[in-house]
């Protein structure tokens, strides 16, 4: 019987690795985005990006930028000290393209130290001297057990961001099905938050009280906060904090499933509300996605992939979401396909606030009259990538 | 703009709506609109969620509708006070074992600037608990209407009372999110237009989290399961954080078959804290809504059926079970727009026997097991 058993668990192994076969169709590249409905041209403004402290990585991010029109990006990893004056020098090469946010903090911290705020509060003001615009991506403190959001100790931090009217970009939760299990029903990526994690809810509770207490704090809720399934509890945030904003990061695919209600609350409160992407800027990624120009190409997608959602009524477009293998435009977890969402055609002047208005207002940046050099079209020529070299490993992105 | 112009204006759009989209009785489907494709399993059901207007008829007519869909046990959340609850438990007396009786919430008598309205409805409650009252409910959205916010502290001493008599409240909060949004060609269903001059649906919910945290200990079953199916995390935060917090699927199976997945997953894993309820109502005017009694009996029936379908079968596109303003729907039909219809989610049997009647069993001492109904049975609809 054991015997019989090791045979089918090995054949099904086989099977599964023939069917699945490579990780990589998992991501969809350039050739997977039809634009059928041309999107109206925005001097678009991602406000958050990530971007290595590497001249390639930034070369990248620029040539990608010009391909999908984003007339500039925030970069959300500036991190601080030499690690800030770095991502600060390299940005300067490219007036006008880049907005650097600086961070404290890190895995090597003392989480436990009783002055850990004091500590956060002086980084701050240096990284605000030497020219960081914000601070943030600030990712999930709570959640991974290293401080709570509402630790007294952190409260120098949170009045000195306010005395410094530095805008913070602040990721505290994940989306919802994160916390289920994975199952028959729930085929989309699952990250298993189990017994051990604290709730959704309770880490946004404990942000409502940091919120509370500190009403001038300019936040700029990373992923609109996740609340993209609370949306009653997001509309009480935007009539109760005027200072609090929302960028849309991976959060489409969510905010595509209400797609009415997504409507409403983008037309209602287009000015608090950033456009945003999560993209990943690295030489890495080159590597990976079979050369510079096919990256470009797959970059260009995803952005667009973004634009034919929000600007057009095109339907069943490939989600964009920057989930754990990369950005994917969508991603097939277990054989299952994500969903892939209508375009909720929002109108002009919502779509004018969301990719560039808002960040010129709140960061005195001036995009309005940056156009990509040359001809420009959002239509996608996909780039066969050049093959790359066998390694041991069929996923190179492990 | 005059008193009489306003009547005309009134009177003119009530002409055209009439002609426009016809009997307004289009909105009740009846039986006739219901397949049962797939059979429930019998359960003895509790309905922790109706309302019954305290005349004999009504009473009897609940019977033949519970008799005819299975219902053991219902539980009246429209009780009321002093005499009235005093008459409403005698008739539910004469029906040993078939109804729960809570004391009222109902707002008419009450003086909502007095400084010691919560001293008085601590006081009402007591003595509604001596008559023989189960609970105090269903406590109907006074924020909402801007009577008296839920964390005023001048209710205080009504939560003490209920929190040191572990007294249930049947608690309604919100309303559904539509109701806050505006109509629009793709959003068919009714909306109230709650948007302007209202607090905010999470304003409200924030005023009960209050109060939530402070008398933790109070026993609520949340009316409509608090609308809070368009927010799941905060329904399970609350799950975890209040060991007495329980809520009722009343009128809500709409919404949640919305999100199947979630609520199924809720339902597992949260089944001791769920109750069945629907929210039916039986008051005089009825009959004559459904063209007679036995239409009526075949109607409700089909009501409850539809939600045993989506509960505890995997039937696709079962007509939604929804209490909307014109009498209890199927389906709806709102401007001429039909409301959606959800697929069953097949609980387990464990799970249904738990939301069906043991929780109810556990909370209030009533007993539903082995209560059969008389004769042949079969959750077969006839239309009448």
């Amino acid at each position: 019987m054991k015997k019989v058993l090791g045979v089918v668990l090995i054949c099904a192994t086989a099977a599964a690795a023939f069917a699945f076969g490579n990780r990589d169709q998992g991501m969809v590249t350039a050739d997977k985005v039809l634009v059928l409905k041309a999107p109206k041209f925005y001097p678009a403004v991602d406000v958050h990006t990530h971007i290595d402290g590497t001249p390639e990585a930034f070369d990248l991010a620029v040539k990608s930028m010009d391909a999908a029109g984003v007339a500039a990006s925030f970069n959300l990893s500036g991190g601080s000290g030499e690690r800030l004056d770095k991502a600060l020098e390299l940005a300067a090469k490219y007036p006008g393209r880049f907005v650097t946010f600086c961070g404290v903090g890190g895995r090597g911290d003392d989480w436990k130290a009783a002055d850990i705020g004091e500590r956060f509060a002086k980084s701050l003001e240096e990284s605000h001297k030497k020219g960081a615009a914000g601070f943030g991506e600030t990712v999930k403190w709570a959640l991974s057990r290293r401080i709570d959001w509402d630790d007294p100790r952190l409260e120098p931090m949170w009045a000195k961001l306010e005395e410094l009217k530095m805008p913070i970009n602040w990721h505290v939760s994940d989306p919802s099905r994160y916390w289920r299990p994975e199952g028959p029903l729930n085929t989309l990526e699952s990250n298993g938050y189990g017994k051990d994690a604290p709730l959704k809810q309770a880490l946004l509770f404990q942000q409502e009280r940091v919120l509370e207490k500190h009403p001038n704090l300019i936040v700029i809720a990373a992923h609109a906060n996740y609340l993209t399934d609370e949306i009653p509890y997001l509309v009480y945030r935007f009539e109760k904090y005027p200072n609090y904003n929302i960028d849309i990061a991976a959060a489409c695919d969510e905010f595509g499933r209400l797609p009415e209600e997504f409507v409403d609350l983008a037309t209602k409160y287009a000015d608090r509300m950033f456009y945003g992407t999560d993209a990943g800027y690295s030489a890495r990624k080159v590597g990976q996605y079979g050369g510079l120009e096919s990256t470009i190409q797959d970059f260009k997608a995803f952005q667009v992939a973004h634009f034919l959602f929000l600007g057009t009524d095109q339907r069943m477009i490939p989600i964009p979401f920057n989930g754990n293998y990369g950005r994917h435009l969508v991603s097939w977890e277990n054989g299952f396909t994500r969903y892939a969402n209508d375009g909720v055609a929002l109108p002009d002047e919502v779509l004018k606030k969301i990719y560039y208005e808002n960040a010129e207002r709140l960061f005195g940046i001036k995009v309005r009259d940056w156009k990509p050099a040359g001809e420009f079209s959002y239509e996608i020529k996909p780039v066969a990538p050049e093959p790359r070299p066998r390694t041991g490993s069929t996923d190179s992105r492990m | 703009m005059t008193e009489f112009e306003a009547a005309v204006l009134v009177a003119a759009a009530g002409l055209f709506g009439a002609l426009f989209f016809g009997d307004k009785d289009q909105g009740i489907v009846l039986a006739k609109d219901l397949h049962v494709v797939k059979k429930p399993k019998f359960y003895p059901v509790v309905d922790t969620h109706a309302h019954l207007k305290a005349e004999a008829a009504m009473f009897d007519l609940a019977v033949e509708v519970m008799d005819a869909a299975g219902i053991a046990v219902t539980m009246n959340l429209s009780g009321g006070s002093g005499r009235t609850l005093d008459k409403a438990l005698a008739l539910a007396a004469k029906h040993p074992g078939r109804f729960v009786t809570f004391c009222g919430g109902w707002p008419d008598d009450y003086d909502w600037k007095a400084p010691d309205i919560g001293k008085r409805l601590a006081r009402m409650i007591g003595e509604s608990k001596r008559q023989g009252a189960a609970g105090f409910g269903e406590v109907v959205k006074w924020a909402l209407h801007g009577w008296i916010n839920w964390d005023d502290p001048r209710l205080e001493p009504m939560w003490e009372k209920l929190e040191e008599l572990q007294f249930p409240v049947n608690w309604h909060v919100a309303d559904p999110s539509r109701y806050w949004m505006k109509e629009t060609p793709t959003r068919m269903l009714e909306a109230k237009g709650y948007y302007k001059g209202y607090p905010l649906k999470h304003a409200l919910i924030m005023q009960q989290e209050r109060v939530l945290e402070r008398f933790p200990k109070l026993v609520v079953i949340a009316s409509h399961a608090n609308w809070l199916n368009d927010q799941i995390p905060h329904l399970i935060y609350r799950l975890e954080t209040y060991p007495n917090y329980y809520f009722d699927l009343s009128a809500a199976c709409d919404e949640f078959g919305m999100d199947r997945e979630d609520f199924r997953d809720v339902c597992l894993k949260y089944s001791d804290r769920i109750f069945f309820g629907t929210d039916a109502g039986y008051s005089p005017d009825k009959p004559k809504r459904y063209g007679g009694r036995k239409h009526l009996v075949a109607d409700y029936k089909a009501f409850y059926v539809a939600h045993f379908l989506f509960l505890g079968t995997d039937q696709e596109k079962i007509p939604c079970a929804w209490k909307g303003a014109p009498g209890q729907h199927l389906v709806g039909y709102e401007n001429g727009f039909v409301r959606y219809a959800n697929d069953g989610i097949a609980l387990p049997d464990k799970v249904l026997a738990d939301i069906y009647y043991r929780n109810a069993e556990r909370l209030f001492g009533v007993k539903a097991r082995g209560w059969r109904p008389k004769g042949k049975f079969s959750y077969d609809v006839q239309p009448a």
